[in-house]
Parts: structure tokens; C-alpha cells; sequence
């Protein structure tokens, strides 16, 4: 990149110690990350190269998850991790501050860095910041077909020359581009020569990172394994963390930089919080107007546009999410109920084979694994999984974000935040997807209480009891009360919630992506994907506990839990 | 939003700039503009941990955005960012946390080449 005067160098005053691992990559299995800012498509880029089988993992201390997957590509098997979206380095967010350490720690042999090219000048800010962390990086300018649409064109080419780094259009979602993208990650990997060039920022940033990094405390060299320009950066931006750590070593070393800093937002009669990121943005909106160029498309009015206008109406919000509830119904009773009816079958033929064995303990662990196999088969499988493609959906089209921005006034009130509206929706069908659903949410506090208020939702399985024993034996009212109660009580119970755990964020804000039409092959593998997380996880517990149940009725000891209850249970059948 | 791209010096000019304009013109809340109205970010309130969000969301000094619509029942904000070409939803609670000048019809009509 060049500044002002034109020229292009790299500005490495002194030796910087690249944090890429000088042992070659062939000793142990070498690991390529993707990183970006959220919505970026990375997981779609991931869920193209990997296998059916994926680990989640959780970052060490945290309950912050990252998947992971080995890929085998061209010969070479590398590990492919997918890290949480980023919007930018400096974060007070948890899982980005995970994502950003994890980059840190030196384990990583090559970045992907993943960029919305529709939102171009935005995604850059981070790449700028990736290349000043000197990890061999690849670009991967996604979804370059709706960038094309908004009537941006990208000159990657000139990308590639002003910053020597190799850089490859991609369309995620059609596999496009994919596999080039993982051969010039392959070739970095190989070659292992990666020099980028840094950005330079504007004289007086220069000099004060000059001067700062004159004085670098040799200690901290053991401390971090990035290069000492990359912490000076860190340090001038105000990134708080940088500053404790960096205090707690060298003070002396901080209170130089802060006094640069000071110095520097005097200069430019700026805010010391956005003196140095203005000058980066600069440097991105410089770098943006040399790559790009904007043509005025005349846009033919489509359906995504229509939609898109009915949706973000008031009237037209609450009907989507009518129709949204009535399409889960659908699912759920339609397509769920026609599902298990078919599967339940084999597994009465199982239960007789069953019976046919002698009572004893071989019994009781045989009936109950065939009724564990049989809950997970009969009872989970047929909602989850037409529910789960239902949540891709939502989720692909850019219409929860939109249902999200109609109802979010409404739900603020009970503590709750615009996005749960989809749990809620999907727990009326099954809670099993419908808490899988809240891990879109932002923030842990939304997290938890959306997870701990969707058990209290009728699900499917809830309201046929309901329609069927309440209706059959009180009528219609009593119904209609029991079921909007059990919404009702979900509200309160989430209303008391967030009275002991109050929002104390600073706010949401979020994107509103253009409404886009869903891949089926894209939403596919996403449902895969999940629901292998319960074939792993939920499924062998179901198994495992129904196993245990029908021992301990074996002995009875069923009976003595029922006795220990008995006051709750037996005093209710007596009203 | 020409001379933003340059070096330092071009930065100053454009903050000048602004304070001129800050003297004469109105600064209001986003939550306050008139719907449809291209307006310039002046600046922010809020700490640090506010700016960086709204920076990471694209929302720097000097942009250009425009309110599109308020979601019902007190709900946010739909802002477009009119270079970034991104539409944002805006929590009430920080969009009163940003700043903005209305522009005058003449600068709109610059603001609207984009649309």
C-alpha cells in the first residue's frame, strides 16, 4: 500500500521476528484457520471442503465453540478451522477476543482471511489488521457475484500488487473458487514465503511508531509472539487488553506510547480512542478506491426486493412471522408426524423380538436401548431434522434479521432481544432445534435466557396432549388459555430473568444482508452438520439414560423415586 | 467525502472542515433525523468500547448514512450506510450515542449518486 507520496515500502524499521512457525509445517499436522467478519461466509467455504465429519470443539476456558475438521486435499492432509466471526482485532466481544488469541498464540500456519466483497470497504479493515499480525494469509474475496449485483467490480489483480498477498474470488455458496482458494493456501503452506506489504500510515503515525518501537522492551519479545510493530500498534489504538498486559510488564514502555498517543490525537484534534483506527480507515477507504470501481447498475425491481419491502413493514412483519409459525406447524405435524409414523414401525417389530427374552437385567438393558434408539428415531429425527432445514433457511435468506428488527421492540420489554423470535418460533416444533437456534444470539446474557425460557414453549409433542386431553375434556377456551399461557409464562419467566440480569450492553447493532435465495446443497450439508452434533452428543445420552431407567425399574427402585415424589405428584390427582 | 482518502494532512483539512461546519450546522442524535435524509457522522458519545463497535460496523467519522425506517413498538433503527452500500440495524439505546449533521440538498444529491 502507498501513502500519500506515492511510495511503497515496507516499513520494518527494525528486524520484526515473523510469528509463522519456522519448523516445517510436514512435522506435525498443519492447521489453516478461516477468519472474518461474521456473515463473511466462511462456515459456508468450510462446509464446501469438509467432510461429513466435523468436531466442535471449545476453546480452553470458554464456552465459546470453534469447528474443526480435517481436510485431505490434493494428497496433503491439513486441519481446517473455522473461527468465530471477527469483526476487528481490538473487541470487547468474548468470542472474538478468543478468535483473535487463538490467532495469536502462534499455532496457526496459514489464514484465510474470508471478505464480503458487497461490503468491501468494511471487511478491509480487518484484513489490514491480519496483515499487520504477519501470519501467512490468502484472501478470499466471497460472494463477488452480489458485489457484482450492487455494481462493485474488484480489481484483485491490483489487490495482489499493492499488497503481495495472494488473493482469490470465490463464490461460496456455489463452490466456485474453493478450490483454488485451497491451493494457494497449499502453496504458502509449502513454500513457507510470505512477505506482505505492511501499510503504511501517514508521516506523524510513522514517526510515533518509530520512536515507540526504538524503545521496545526487550522483555516483552518472550511475552508475545507477534512482532513488535503489531503490538506497538495495538497499544497506540488503545486496545485495553494490550495495554493491561503491557503495564503489568513494562509501564514504562506504556506510558511512552500513551504519551505518542496523546501527542498524536492533539495533532489531529481527534478523540485518542479513534485517532489511530481513523488513519487506518483512511488507509482501507485508500486502498478500497484503488481496487474497486462502482458502476450505477440500473436494478431491475426483483422478488427479493418485493420481499424484502413486505417483510420490513410493520403489517407485513407480524405476517411473516405468522406465516413463519404456520410453515414450523406445517413441518412439525405434516412433515414430522408422516416422518415418525415411518420409522416407528421397525422398531415395534424390534420390541416384540425383544420381549421374547427372559426377564432379567439382559432384558431391561435390551427394551431400554431399543427405547432409546426408538425416542431418538421415532420422537427427535422426524422434528429435528425437517426443523433444522427450516432454521437454514431462515437463517440463509437474511429473514431472521429482518423478523428480528420487526419484533425486537416488542420483546425488548420482556428482556429479550429481536433474534429469539426464531427459538420461540422453532420451539412450537421441538425445543431440541429451537435451543440449537440460540447460538445465533449475541451476547451470553440473550444466550441463556432464550435457552432457559424455550422448555416452558408447547412443543409440538406438547400440543397434540394438549388439543387432545384439554380439548377433548374442557373445550376450546380452556385450549386457547393453556396455550397462550404457556407463551405467557415463558414471557414472565423471561421478564423475572432479565429483572436479576440486566442488559448492560451497549446496544445492538447488526446487519441487515440483502435478502438472498437458499442453496439447497448449502442448507443441506448446515442440517447434516447439526444434527451429527446430536447423533454424537444427544442421541448416545438419550440411549444411555433410558438404558439406566429400565434397570432401575428392573429393581423397582423407580417405584421409590415415585414415593419420594408422591407429595407433589399424587396430591395434583386429587383436584 | 473526497479528501478523506489521502495522508494526515487531508484528514486535518476535512476535520477543519467539520468544525466549520459544526459552528453553522445542526448536530443532532440519529435518533432525531428526518427519515430519508442523508446525514454525515460528526462524532460519538460513549466509551471506547462503543466506538469500536460502531467502527467495526463500518461507522467512522464522516460517513454518510441515511435512516430508512424505525421498527415498530419502540424497536431500532434501519440506517444505511450510503458508500458502504449496508443496511444496520441500530439499537435506540446507541444510536443516541452517534451524532450527525443533516446535509443540504445540494451534498444529498452527491450522497444519492450512490444509491
Amino acid at each position: 500500500m502507498s501513502d500519500g507520496q506515492g511510495q511503497t515500502r515496507t516499513p520494518t524499521p527494525t528486524p520484526t521476528p515473523t510469528p509463522s512457525p519456522s519448523i516445517p509445517p510436514t512435522k506435525k499436522m498443519p492447521v489453516i484457520v478461516l477468519a472474518g467478519q461474521p456473515n463473511c461466509g466462511k462456515s459456508t467455504i468450510f462446509n464446501v471442503v469438509a467432510g461429513l465429519k466435523v468436531n466442535t470443539g471449545n476453546f480452553a476456558g470458554t464456552s465459546i465453540t470453534f469447528t474443526e475438521t480435517k481436510v485431505q486435499f490434493e494428497g496433503d492432509t491439513f486441519i481446517l478451522i473455522d473461527l468465530p466471526g471477527t469483526y476487528s482485532i481490538t473487541s470487547s466481544d468474548m468470542a472474538e477476543k478468543v478468535a483473535r488469541d487463538y490467532l495469536l498464540a502462534g499455532n496457526v500456519d496459514v489464514v484465510i482471511n474470508v471478505i464480503d466483497t458487497s461490503m468491501l470497504a468494511r471487511s478491509l479493515e480487518f484484513t489490514l489488521q491480519l496483515i499487520e499480525m504477519q501470519i501467512p494469509m490468502v484472501v478470499a474475496f466471497n460472494m463477488i457475484d452480489e458485489a457484482k449485483r450492487k455494481g462493485i467490480s474488484v480489481d484483485i489483480d491490483k489487490f495482489k500488487h499493492l499488497t503481495a498477498i495472494s488473493a482469490i474470488p470465490v463464490i461460496g455458496v456455489k463452490g466456485e473458487g474453493v478450490d483454488h482458494l485451497f491451493k494457494s493456501a497449499m502453496t504458502l503452506l509449502r513454500y513457507n514465503k510470505y512477505q506482505p506489504i505492511l501499510p503504511v500510515y501517514d508521516r506523524e503515525v510513522e514517526d510515533s511508531l518509530h520512536s515507540i518501537i526504538q524503545c521496545y522492551p526487550p522483555e516483552l519479545h518472550s511475552h508475545f509472539r507477534v512482532n513488535e510493530r503489531f503490538i506497538s500498534i495495538r497499544l497506540l489504538e488503545m486496545d485495553e487488553e494490550f495495554i493491561k498486559t503491557v503495564s503489568s510488564i513494562s509501564p514504562s514502555w506504556e506510558e511512552i506510547v500513551s504519551k505518542e498517543r496523546q501527542s498524536l490525537a492533539q495533532k489531529h484534534n481527534w478523540p485518542e480512542e479513534e485517532v489511530f483506527s481513523s488513519h487506518r480507515h483512511a488507509i482501507v477507504l485508500n486502498l478500497y478506491e484503488k481496487i474497486t470501481t462502482h458502476k450505477r447498475t440500473q436494478q431491475k425491481m426483483d422478488l427479493r426486493e418485493y420481499l424484502d419491502r413486505i417483510i420490513m413493514n410493520p403489517l407485513g412483519g407480524l405476517l411473516t412471522v405468522f406465516i413463519s409459525v404456520l410453515m414450523m406447524f406445517f413441518t412439525a405435524f405434516g412433515l414430522g408426524d408422516l416422518l415418525s409414523k415411518l420409522l416407528d414401525s421397525p422398531f415395534i417389530k424390534l420390541n416384540i423380538i425383544i420381549d421374547g427374552y427372559q426377564r432379567g437385567i439382559i432384558h431391561s438393558a435390551l427394551s431400554g436401548l431399543s427405547q432409546g434408539l426408538q425416542a431418538g428415531a421415532g420422537i427427535v429425527l422426524p422434528y429435528l431434522l425437517p426443523l433444522l432445514l427450516l432454521l437454514a433457511i431462515f437463517e440463509d435468506t437474511g429473514l431472521l434479521p429482518r423478523i428480528a428488527f420487526m419484533m425486537d421492540g416488542i420483546l425488548h420489554r420482556f428482556g429479550l432481544h429481536g433474534k429469539s423470535i426464531l427459538p420461540i418460533i422453532l420451539g412450537y416444533g421441538c425445543s431440541v432445534p429451537a435451543i440449537m437456534a440460540v447460538r445465533n444470539l449475541e451476547t451470553e446474557r440473550d444466550r441463556l435466557l432464550s435457552r432457559l425460557i424455550i422448555p416452558f414453549i408447547a412443543c409440538s409433542a406438547r400440543t397434540v396432549i394438549i388439543l387432545g386431553l384439554v380439548g377433548k375434556y374442557l373445550g376450546p377456551w380452556w385450549t386457547t388459555i393453556v396455550y397462550v399461557g404457556n407463551l405467557a409464562i415463558s414471557l414472565i419467566v423471561s421478564l423475572l430473568l432479565s429483572k436479576f440480569n440486566r442488559d448492560i450492553s451497549y446496544g445492538i447493532i447488526m446487519d441487515i444482508p440483502p435478502i438472498r435465495y437458499p442453496y439447497p446443497m448449502i442448507a443441506l450439508k448446515k442440517v447434516w452438520l447439526r444434527f451429527y452434533e446430536f447423533l454424537k452428543l444427544g442421541w448416545p445420552i438419550v440411549m444411555l439414560s433410558s438404558v439406566a431407567l429400565s434397570i432401575l425399574s428392573l429393581y423397582g427402585i423407580d417405584e421409590v423415586v415415585n414415593k419420594i415424589l408422591s407429595p407433589i405428584t399424587v396430591n395434583n390427582r386429587s383436584y | 467525502m473526497k479528501g478523506i482518502t489521502v495522508n494526515g494532512q487531508a484528514l486535518e483539512f476535512i476535520h477543519e472542515e467539520q468544525q466549520e461546519e459544526q459552528q453553522e450546522r445542526m448536530i443532532i442524535s440519529l435518533l432525531y433525523i428526518k427519515r430519508g435524509v442523508a446525514a454525515r457522522i460528526t462524532h460519538f458519545s460513549g466509551g471506547k468500547a462503543t466506538i469500536v463497535r460502531l467502527h467495526d460496523f463500518g461507522l467512522y467519522r464522516g460517513r454518510i448514512v441515511r435512516l430508512i425506517k424505525i421498527a415498530p413498538f419502540g424497536g431500532p433503527l434501519l440506517v444505511e450506510d450510503i458508500e458502504g452500500q449496508a443496511r444496520l440495524m441500530i439499537s435506540q439505546k446507541l444510536a443516541a450515542q452517534v451524532f450527525v449533521e443533516e446535509l443540504t440538498t445540494q451534498m444529498q444529491q452527491m450522497g444519492s449518486e450512490y444509491e
